[in-house]
């Protein structure tokens, strides 16, 4: 818990500092929204080892209803997170019932095929706006009592609840349920064996992971005053995936940094615009997804762990070397 | 009793007073037609060792994950204190004090030592459905699982991980963890294969100390350790139980002998006796 206090630390310094760097609030606020969305997706498949595919639909769903919800009836902001969590809490455990007792690649098409099943009914339904999306969602006021219009607010906020987001997985994965699912991802049958129901011990992550998704969703939509379907797509939930694995799957602070890296390039990428070399030109704004992809490659060939992960078995491996010096 | 099969029927009647713990009633497994395990019946009575002995391939192992439910049987019934668990879950079962180990290592390599411990400790306390719990509310289990920690001589490893230990010593937490959660019975699949000679003492030693207020069922292939603490033994063959009695009634069994070691073997077979008399 201490390496935690940390962590939240260090994200309470530059998160507070960043705004005043020159960066967007509202860039920085979207970072935010997409690193809680990972560290969502970090805590089921980083600690329980089943790869979820079906992440963006709990994401997309929490955005549609919260949005609807704050624009439509006028809610308060923390109303609008919360009907974003029940959201994705209620999909998950939909999905969850469903997919949890498979392994491997079963459970991972499992779920791409039910987020397919919610991306169609968005797709059709009425309240969604289809290709137009939620559109001009009210940020709202915290408590009826805070105003959130104005961007710098609504950051502090959102830094606020990025910071409880690792703080409050750091402390299930390190609590005796945290304990449990890793103790299950190193070897099923014997939790079995032990008398632990393994079943419900993955469900019950899933769908903590599904609520938390879902809440970042509808973060999203009131920062970017949006929801459309592109946070219910598929490839929603493959940008997450490539957010934990750049970063480090199953470490505290790999999510956030995969989020940054991943929405840095894509908008540093889109604003560079036409390259040329030599006679050939290049437009690297359409091309983002090739770079990703080459960044992407070149990160798991190198780091396995991911770049957090990596770091972290670096000074993993100092203090190792170092008590063992000390004691010989 | 036990099984038609058996030629010793008589003699094994005076045990049938004893009470049993664990009792599978004409278990049968098969595979695709193939009949792995063929209307056992077997009967585990409280207190003592009883060892599953057999040649390769023979069904042991079947018979196992059918006992614990990591299978189910095809037809038969299994029952604990009587009351027929046949239905239930391997986890539930495990609830219920039957608990098994593996026969390859079964340790959570990514724990550490002490938590592999805590998280078998820990069971009867925690439950998904209360996630939030903290470990600070376990703190009192903590002195438990360094009990049993100290129990396999371990304690200088507590903070190593489990992936990192020496083959022998994952065997030893392995038994530790399975003791941790205070079963009722205790199914150990080959407990001491893959080990040397001193390990092999160590948890035959720990095996034997532990079977004293409770019951073990093991699996296992060395027989001199089969001879010096089993109480009863049932031999397995061809997924039927060809004999059932203690150490010398079944190394004299004829079928035994013949099924075990082969017709030549007879007089390796007597060595062995003498052996495991002497010990």
């Amino acid at each position: 818990m201490r390496n935690t206090w940390l962590i939240a630390g260090l994200i309470v310094v530059i998160g507070a500092a960043a705004p005043f760097s020159g960066l967007y609030p509202l860039f920085l606020m979207k970072c935010m929204a997409l690193a809680i969305f990972a560290i969502a997706f970090n805590f089921f498949t980083g600690y329980v080892g089943l790869l979820s595919i079906g992440h963006a639909a709990f994401y997309g769903m929490g955005a549609y209803f919260g949005g609807y919800a704050i624009k439509t009836y006028g809610v308060s902001t923390e109303i609008a997170l919360l009907i974003g969590m029940m959201t994705g809490a209620v999909l998950g455990l939909l999905f969850g019932l469903l997919a949890i007792r498979r392994r491997g690649i079963y459970f991972a098409m499992i779920t791409l095929a039910l987020a397919q099943m919610v991306y169609f009914f968005c797709v059709q339904a009425p309240f969604t706006g289809a290709e137009d999306g939620l559109q001009r969602i009210p940020r709202g006021k915290l408590f009826g009592l805070i105003d959130l219009s104005n961007d710098l607010s609504m950051y502090y906020f959102t830094l606020l609840l990025l910071v409880l987001s690792i703080v409050v997985v750091q402390y299930l994965v390190t609590a005796p349920f945290g304990q449990v699912l890793k103790a299950i991802r190193d070897n099923e049958p014997r939790a079995v064996s032990l008398g632990y129901d393994v079943q419900r011990y993955k469900l019950t992550a899933f769908v903590l992971s599904a609520a938390l998704a879902g809440g970042a969703g509808s973060l999203k939509a009131m920062v970017l005053s949006l929801a459309g379907l592109p946070d219910v797509h598929w490839t929603n939930s493959g940008a997450v995936i490539l957010m934990c694995l750049l970063g480090g799957l199953g470490t505290a602070l790999g999510p956030v940094v995969g989020a940054v890296m991943v929405v840095l390039l894509e908008t540093e990428l889109a604003s560079i615009g036409v390259v040329k070399i030599g006679s050939l030109s290049l437009d690297l704004s359409t091309k983002v997804p090739i770079v990703i992809g080459v960044i992407f490659m070149v990160t798991v060939l190198l780091f396995r762990k991911g770049i957090v992960g990596e770091i972290q078995s670096l000074i993993d491996g100092y203090h190792r070397r170092r008590a063992e010096k000390s004691a010989t | 009793m036990t099984l038609t099969a058996s030629p010793d029927q008589s003699r094994l009647k005076s045990a049938d007073t004893r009470q049993t713990i664990l009792e599978a009633r004409g278990l049968t497994k098969s595979f695709r037609g193939f009949v792995a395990v063929d209307k056992v019946d077997l009967k585990i009575q409280r207190g003592g060792i009883h060892a599953l002995i057999g040649p390769n391939g023979a069904g042991k192992t079947t018979v196992f994950n059918l006992l614990t439910r990591f299978i189910p049987p095809t037809s038969g019934n299994i029952l604990l204190f009587g009351e027929d668990i046949t239905r239930q879950s391997a986890h539930a079962l495990a609830r219920h004090g039957v608990v098994r180990s593996f026969q390859i290592s079964a340790t959570f390599p990514h724990l550490s030592v002490i938590e592999n411990l805590k998280i078998a400790v820990q069971r009867p306390s925690v439950s998904p459905g209360r996630f939030w719990q903290s470990s600070r509310s376990l703190a009192h289990l903590e002195e438990r699982a360094h009990h049993f920690l100290e129990l396999v001589e371990l304690k200088k490893f507590a903070q190593v991980a489990a992936g990192e230990l020496p083959y022998g010593h994952k065997r030893a937490l392995e038994l530790a963890t399975t003791l941790a959660t205070d079963p009722k019975v205790m199914l150990l699949d080959e407990p001491t294969q893959g080990l040397g000679i001193e390990e092999v003492d160590h948890i035959t030693q720990l095996i034997k100390r532990f079977s004293k207020e409770r019951t073990v069922l093991m699996v296992e292939h060395n027989m001199r350790m089969v001879a010096a603490i089993a109480d009863r033994i049932s031999v397995l063959r061809y997924g039927r139980i060809i004999a059932e009695g203690s150490y010398d009634e079944v190394s004299r069994n004829p079928q035994v002998i013949e099924a075990y070691l082969g017709s030549k073997a007879k007089k390796e077979n007597q060595q062995e006796n003498k052996q495991g008399n002497k010990q």
